[in-house]
């Protein structure tokens, strides 16, 4: 049950940065065609700290895509967790002077080091509006997990919605700061114990946090703490982490 | 004395003759283009286009004001790009190229 419980954490706290978007959540933009995008992700809580270094290219002008590695590490072992490949596909986009609305399609696949790990496959929808002052983000999207063990995790939805705010006049030439508050939300499916369902699994939980997103031209730094609101039957509430992210896109 | 002084006023003004000549001459050999890009509301994302506007050959100066929501730069008049182009460039960042206009004189900047 233990095993379980930290397969779920480390699946929700599992990178989800692309290019420009919330920091614990999904956002519809993609990288320009061409363009190179290196970061690395670092998250600490209580018990773990994750280290991901990743690596996003722009295609074309609407398809990104980004390839990542993951490692986790308690205070006894550092492991690779996996190799994670991720696209997004821009659906549409609509300009206005100082405003963009878009939407996009995600779909992601996490292929773990060991062999009893699941396989993981996330499809998700995401749209949101960036403009001068305010942002707005928001995704929806399906987890299914796949293996051959006799514990099966149960496959989860997963929803995000971000608000954002620049409290400073934008300039091209100076760090550019915006202010987020991100709520993120997963209602998972009971789990299975050789085929069985397992009583004790499924639930939902809900967690809420204060980030912002610093940048200079082509550097970003993202920070952020979150915070686990509430969690219902047997998900685990989602543990207080703090999560800091270096982007560059060249 | 007073031919000296008239010796440095006619070189003085060849001078300044001189450097003015060179401006117009610098003027008259370069095409300043402004582009007004809807979409422009980050820094980060403004980004590639900077980088793909600087690979116009010819491109100097490049430009960007993401709270006015253009891009300015000049090129050698027999570079100057075409309209396809610089919206290529536009739309390959993420943005979209509402207007497009070419001048032999620098653009006044914040000047809509």
């Amino acid at each position: 049950m233990r095993k379980l419980t930290l397969g779920l954490v480390v699946i929700l706290l599992a990178g989800k940065l692309y290019a420009h978007e919330p920091l614990y959540g999904f956002g519809p933009h993609v990288l320009f065609r061409g363009g190179f995008a290196p970061h690395i992700n670092l998250l600490f809580n209580q018990d773990t700290y994750q280290t991901e270094y990743a690596l996003g290219y722009g295609i074309t002008k609407t398809w990104t895509l980004s390839a990542e590695v993951p490692y986790q590490g308690t205070d006894s072992e550092y492991l690779r967790r996996g190799f994670v490949l991720k696209s997004k596909n821009r659906l549409w986009l609509n300009t206005k002077p100082g405003k963009s609305f878009q939407g996009s399609i995600v779909s992601r696949v996490e292929l773990p080091a060991q062999d009893d790990q699941p396989t993981t496959m996330q499809l998700a929808m995401t749209v949101g509006q960036e403009a001068l002052k305010f942002y707005w983000f928001a995704s929806a999207g399906y987890v299914a997990r796949f293996t051959d063990n006799e514990l099966e995790p149960g496959n989860n939805v997963l929803y995000n919605f971000s608000i954002g705010y620049r409290p400073f006049k934008v300039d091209y030439y100076k760090p550019d700061l915006v202010l987020f508050i991100e709520t993120t939300g997963n209602a998972f499916q009971k789990s299975r114990m050789n085929g069985e369902l397992m009583g004790q699994s499924g639930g939902t939980n809900l967690a809420i946090a204060p980030t912002m997103f610093l940048t200079y031209k082509n550097l970003a730094i993202r920070g952020g703490m979150q915070f686990g609101l509430s969690n219902s039957a047997y998900a685990p509430k989602i543990k207080r982490n703090v999560r800091v992210t270096i982007e560059l896109h060249i | 004395m007073k031919k000296i002084k008239v010796t440095l006023t006619l070189m003085l003004a060849m001078i300044g003759m001189l450097v003015l000549s060179h401006e117009v001459v610098a003027q008259d050999t370069k095409t300043y283009v402004r582009i007004d890009v809807d979409g422009l509301s980050c820094p980060f994302c403004a980004y590639g286009m900077e980088k793909n506007l600087k690979k116009v050959k010819g491109a100097k100066q490049v430009y960007i004001s993401v709270q006015d929501g253009y891009t300015t730069f000049n090129v050698p008049k027999d570079k100057q790009p075409t309209e396809e182009a610089l919206t290529k460039i536009v739309e390959d960042a993420g943005f979209t190229a509402r207007k497009i206009r070419f001048s032999p004189t620098p653009f006044k900047k914040d000047a809509k």
